[in-house]
């Protein structure tokens, strides 16, 4: 397993922000197959290396690699990275007025798969996937996200997810603003993105996501660096004891 | 006005008697110039002021300048071609010399100043006072500390004859003689006004301050301020005007020229409250030089005719434009105001607020400019309108351009024209106020975004004067 | 001879000649010599007018133009362009189709209910010989001080002519063309008037889609400028309601002049799209009056330009009566360095009380060179109202372009997408048979043109 090459290799990643640093050296290596998840307080930096993942042009690499598949990608366009296998889902999807929902997926599909899909395969393959993410037939004539509820806009980030079959997949605060129900439905969502060829990076402020998707590993985001890793034991332990907790342990190894 | 005199009056004492600010005394003049503008009249201003002979030939110029320009085709043309220059005086000397203390100024004026409250303002807060009264200035007075800092306040006669090197350079620069009509009118008969000059990153934490009345009849009121705030610099420029009212007309045409350069930041504020007869013809402009910030907040309540655009050039990269203004047209009264953003280079940022009441017949009209020249790539303006028509005599009108040569820029205008919520005065009223004081309070909210930006005082003065216009307005 | 070159004394002489070659009764000619007379007087507008803010109206000559005539004759078979006959796929529905095309003319085959029901529709022509006393009034009803309507009352000698009788409900659009060629193979432009006049008597309820072109002709080197003067009139009697679209889709030499006047009375409706996409100046003015109690209006307008178009719309909503309302949602995309000014005035007279009027106006600004302007303008005198109007102008949305090229969008692609979503939302109001797929595809080969 350890002669594989990661599918994501972050290697000492400082990124800027409008001439402010807030990624401060983030090293993460993710092989296909797995499930991750980063945890950290709000301003931590969790959502600032989701935007660098995916190529945010705000957010500027001043230090380090990204590699995914062995290729550096810091220099691609957001379209190349999705193209070759990445895909995130956003904390806060933009609205654009005027695109409908069905018009976008067939455009992001072709793109992705490089191939037109037949109208009657694609419809038949978004309706199986809106079926299961319980989104009704009335949204493929909807604007992307303009009006849509935060419920709604987060299953249509999963649905995308699921038709686009990224090798990659980052979520980025996707259980926020759902309740029980929803949060079941785009978990399950989540978990049929994961097989063995693919892996999920699930950023997260909360813990109760991690009942319904159990990552193998949970690393603790502080002032923009992972802090702490370990396995899916320790999302349990950061919901009972707060993040407080890892700070005393670094602050209190320091020391000794 | 201060606040202890508003706050000894309620609203029931002052009713609807405006008449209180508008108190007039006897004329007692030393030198009045003959009606009418000439040559001869020019040249015996310049004289009178021992100018030197560059600003004799300016005014002569700029005379020339007046005399052939058009009367603008546009704003309120009817009551600009009622304008009778013939019939004014441009040139009203009250006391021979500046009062060099509160002790020397002529009892009459003081009494003035007084009901006016300048006094009082000045013990609480005032960094200084140049209080204008006709066209000269009579009492002056700057606290030691900014002189100490270097910093230059002084009526625009006295600047010339002390910083002649300085006014000389800049005078002119920012709104030259030929720029409008009444631009060249000013720069032909201006008399008084302020000359501030803040050095390199002085921050001047009080507000400086100038009051202007018009006292002669038919008397023009010409004043010219320059400020030129020296990188990293700050200041705060208030002016506040009241004046008497007359019978026959009054004429009122200002030049401020601002010069903010790099780094600095320059407020102005203006309560213009003059009586309902005078003709506010102001030419009011700034350049803001890189990384600067240039504020204009301008409230128009009186005045038979405003026509008045707070300008701003942003010409370095990032500098910075406000101008929030709110007006108050009643009846008989139109006010024409607006603003003007000029983006000249990137990454300037603008934004206008504009906020306006009319009632009784009277007219509001917000007059708008935004400009992007090419290569001003990140600029980004945003301009807000909101009218508010107190009965169907009265008037609101929105006129707004955007000239946008750049494609890398975030334009944003928005207007809207109301009359006040009658589902929010319904709830008011419901918690047991009069409809008066339910529309009082409606209009305050409405105009609080300016408000607040002013000097405690001030918003005190001006939340009274809208109460005094509203009383006895509705039901 | 059908050509007159538009000179003053050549053009008076034209007004006689149409007059005298259509066989048009007096009364007529009296009305075109008193528009000629009312056009001499009135000056020729300059681009310091407000109206004609940044136009090259200075340079159009006159002088050069000569006048032609549509439809000279009747011919069933003459050939409508390829993207017309696409258009008319769309409108399959139809209930009748007027063409102009050059000098031939397609009439209308109505059918035999829409005939016993007593509705008219027909080429302009067609109806000052068979329904003279019918159009009479509607000739001068709406008056007007513009040089260019002045002109083309005088002029006009093409169109298109819809009566729809009161309380007659017709489901399928009705469909006009104006189509000429703008070089005519003569060193000189051409000068086109076409005029429509659309009646919805009381309660009726109608729809039309009228579309003005041109192409070039196959001598297209000349850098004559040709003139195309149009004029619609549209009269929604009491409690009508009409709907309208109207392409404006000229080649590059074609200075286009187009007033839209719509006269709305009691509890009547009107609903319109403007469309342009091509000419190289449009300067088109919509005018909507509401006379009357209820009277209400919803107008959409898109404006796509590219290389050096030019586009100067100006929209006139008039409340002169209480309880009106009124919506204009004006969008502009420029590609290239074309150009667009647009102006817009919402003006609420003292009498029109509980008014509500809105106006937006977006802007986006595609071509490193493309440059908008835009002036909303409110004048209100009554003090019961609700008015507001926006305005916008700036490039695509830089997170909208991210969010797509995050999908794998190219950044060009990702453009277009957003662009024709921009124009789709107006669209959405156009309820017009298949019109919006048909203007949708029109304006999605515009923005793909490289």
């Amino acid at each position: 397993m350890t002669a594989k090459q990661p599918l994501l290799s972050v290697q000492n990643l400082h990124v800027k922000v409008e001439d402010k640093e807030i990624l401060k050296g983030v090293d993460l290596n993710i092989y296909a197959g797995e499930v991750h998840a980063i945890m950290g307080r709000n301003g931590s930096g969790k959502s600032t290396l989701s935007y660098t993942l995916i190529g945010h042009p705000r957010y500027v690499v001043t230090e380090g690699k990204i590699l995914f598949k062995g290729v550096d990608i810091v220099e691609m366009t957001p379209d190349q990275r999705a193209r070759n296998g990445m895909a995130l889902a956003f904390q806060y999807p933009v609205a654009i007025p005027g695109v409908s929902v069905s018009n976008f997926l067939r455009a992001s599909v072709k793109a992705i798969r490089g191939k037109d899909v037949p109208v009657k395969e694609f419809r038949q393959e978004l309706k199986a996937q809106m079926k299961k993410l319980g989104v009704a037939d009335e949204f493929l004539g909807r604007y992307i996200n303009d009006g849509f509820s935060g419920g709604e806009k987060k299953r249509i980030e999963i649905l995308q997810l699921a038709l686009l079959k990224p090798a990659l997949a980052v979520l980025d605060e996707t259980d926020s603003g759902l309740d029980i129900d929803a949060l079941k439905i785009v978990s399950e969502g989540i978990n049929n993105l994961s097989n063995p060829e693919t892996a999920i990076l699930l950023i997260t402020h909360y813990q109760r996501i991690l009942n319904y998707v159990e990552p193998q590993f949970v690393h603790v985001f502080q002032d923009g660096r992972i802090v702490k890793s370990g396995g899916g034991e320790l999302s349990k332990e950061l919901e009972a004891r707060g993040y407080d907790w890892v700070l005393q342990e670094l602050t209190s190894s320091a020391v000794s | 006005m201060s606040a202890e005199l508003i706050q000894d009056q309620t609203i029931g004492n002052i009713g609807n008697d405006y008449s209180q600010y508008g108190f007039q005394d006897k004329e007692d003049y030393i030198f009045k110039s003959g009606r009418g503008l000439t040559k001869e009249i020019v040249t015996k201003i310049s004289e009178m002021k021992n100018e030197p002979e560059w600003m004799l030939k300016y005014r002569l110029r700029a005379l020339d300048i007046f005399l052939k320009k058009p009367m603008p085709r546009w704003g309120n043309c009817n009551l600009l071609d009622s304008i009778d220059f013939e019939n004014i005086f441009y040139f009203v000397r009250s006391s021979e010399k500046s009062a060099k203390n509160w002790d020397d100024v002529p009892e009459g004026i003081k009494q003035t100043f007084d009901r006016l409250g300048i006094p009082e303002a000045e013990r609480k807060f005032l960094a200084g006072v140049t209080a204008q009264y006709e066209s000269e200035v009579v009492y002056h007075s700057i606290r030691e500390d900014l002189l100490a800092q270097g910093v230059i306040f002084l009526d625009m006669d006295s600047g010339l004859r002390e910083h002649e090197d300085i006014i000389r350079k800049h005078f002119g620069t920012v709104i030259p003689a030929a720029d409008n009509k009444f631009s060249a009118l000013n720069s032909a008969v201006w008399s008084g006004g302020s000359f501030v000059w803040v050095p390199e990153g002085v921050k001047i934490e009080i507000p400086l301050q100038a009051y202007f009345r018009i006292n002669a009849e038919n008397m023009g009121q010409f004043e010219r301020t320059l400020i030129i705030a020296e990188p990293g610099s700050f200041v705060h420029y208030i002016e506040g005007c009241t004046a008497p009212t007359y019978s026959t007309d009054s004429l009122h045409s200002a030049v401020v020229e601002l010069i903010a350069l790099p780094g600095s930041h320059i407020r102005y504020t203006t309560i213009q409250n003059w009586s309902k007869n005078v003709y506010n013809l102001v030419t009011k402009r700034a350049v803001a030089h890189a990384d600067s910030k240039v504020e204009w907040v301008d409230g128009n309540l009186g005045s038979k005719l405003t026509m008045k655009y707070p300008s701003i050039h942003l010409v370095g990269p990032r500098a910075h434009g406000e101008v929030l203004s709110i007006a108050f047209a009643g009846e008989d009264q139109h006010q024409d105001a607006g603003a003007k953003m000029v983006h000249a280079a990137p990454d300037t940022t603008s934004l206008i607020i504009s906020k306006s009441i009319s009632k009784n017949g009277g007219r509001t009209s917000y007059r708008g400019l935004v400009k992007v020249y090419p290569n001003a790539t990140g600029s980004k303006s945003s301009v807000k309108c909101d009218a508010l028509l107190m009965d169907e005599k009265s008037r609101s009108d929105t006129y707004p351009t955007m000239e946008i040569d750049e494609k890398d820029v975030t334009i944003e205008h928005e207007a809207t024209v109301s009359k006040v919520g009658e589902e929010q005065l319904f709830y008011l009223m419901s918690r047991g106020l009069t409809q008066d004081e339910a529309t009082a309070m409606i209009i305050n909210g409405f105009f609080e975004p300016f408000t607040k930006e002013l000097p405690l005082e001030y918003a005190v003065e001006l939340n009274r004067l809208i109460q005094l216009e509203m009383s006895g307005s509705v039901g | 001879m059908s050509e007159s070159k538009l000179i003053n004394t050549f053009a008076r002489e034209r007004v006689d000649n149409l007059a005298s070659q259509n066989g048009e009764p007096s009364w007529l000619k009296e009305l075109r010599v008193s528009s000629w007379e009312a056009y001499l007087q009135t000056p020729m507008p300059t681009g310091r007018d407000e109206g004609w803010r940044k136009t090259e109206i200075d340079s159009l000559d006159l002088s050069t133009l000569n006048a032609i005539d549509l439809s000279t004759k009747n011919d069933l078979k003459a050939k409508l362009p390829d993207w017309f006959e696409t258009a008319l796929t769309f409108f399959d529905n139809h209930s009748g189709v007027v063409a102009e095309v050059g000098h031939s003319s397609i009439s209308a085959k109505l059918s035999a209910d829409l005939v016993s029901q007593g509705v008219i529709f027909c080429s302009i022509k067609q109806a000052l010989h068979d329904h003279a006393e019918l159009i009479r009034p509607y000739l001068s009803k709406i008056g007007s001080d513009q040089k260019f309507v002045l002109m083309n009352k005088a002029l006009f000698n093409s169109g298109t002519f819809l009566y729809v009788p009161a309380n007659v409900e017709i489901e399928g659009p009705f469909v006009s063309l104006t189509h000429f060629t703008s070089l005519n193979g003569a060193p000189n432009g051409v000068a086109i008037f076409p005029r429509l006049i659309a009646v919805l008597g009381k309660h009726s309820k109608a729809s039309l889609v009228n579309v003005l072109s041109s192409e070039q002709g196959k001598e297209s080197k000349s850098s004559s400028r040709s003139l195309a003067n149009a004029l619609v009139e549209v009269h929604v009697e009491a409690g009508a309601k009409f709907e309208y679209l109207e392409l404006q889709k000229f080649d590059d030499n074609v200075f286009a002049i187009t007033r839209t006047h719509n006269q709305v009375e009691q509890d009547a409706v009107i609903k319109s799209l403007t469309v342009a996409i091509g000419g190289s100046q449009l300067k088109g003015d919509i005018v909507t009056v509401l006379n009357a109690h209820g009277a209400s209006s919803d107008l959409q307008g898109i404006v796509l330009g590219d290389t050096d178009e030019h586009y100067s719309f100006n929209t006139i909503q008039k409340h002169n009566a209480p309880n009106t309302t009124s919506n204009i949602n004006f969008r502009v995309a420029l590609k290239g360095n074309a150009q667009s000014i647009y102006q817009g005035i919402i003006e609420v007279a003292k009498v029109a009380q509980k008014t509500a009027a809105f106006q937006s106006n977006k802007n986006l600004l595609l071509g490193a060179e493309a440059r908008a302007d835009s002036i909303p303008k409110l004048e209100i005198l009554a003090d019961d109202v609700k008015c507001s109007h926006g305005a916008t102008v700036g490039p695509v949305d830089r997170e909208q372009i991210f969010y797509l090229m995050s999908r794998g969008l190219a950044a060009p692609e990702a453009e277009e997408l957003i662009v024709t979503g921009f124009f789709r939302q107006i669209l959405e109001a156009c309820t017009i048979g298949r019109a919006k797929e048909w203007v949708y595809d029109v304006l999605a080969e515009k923005i793909h043109q490289v």
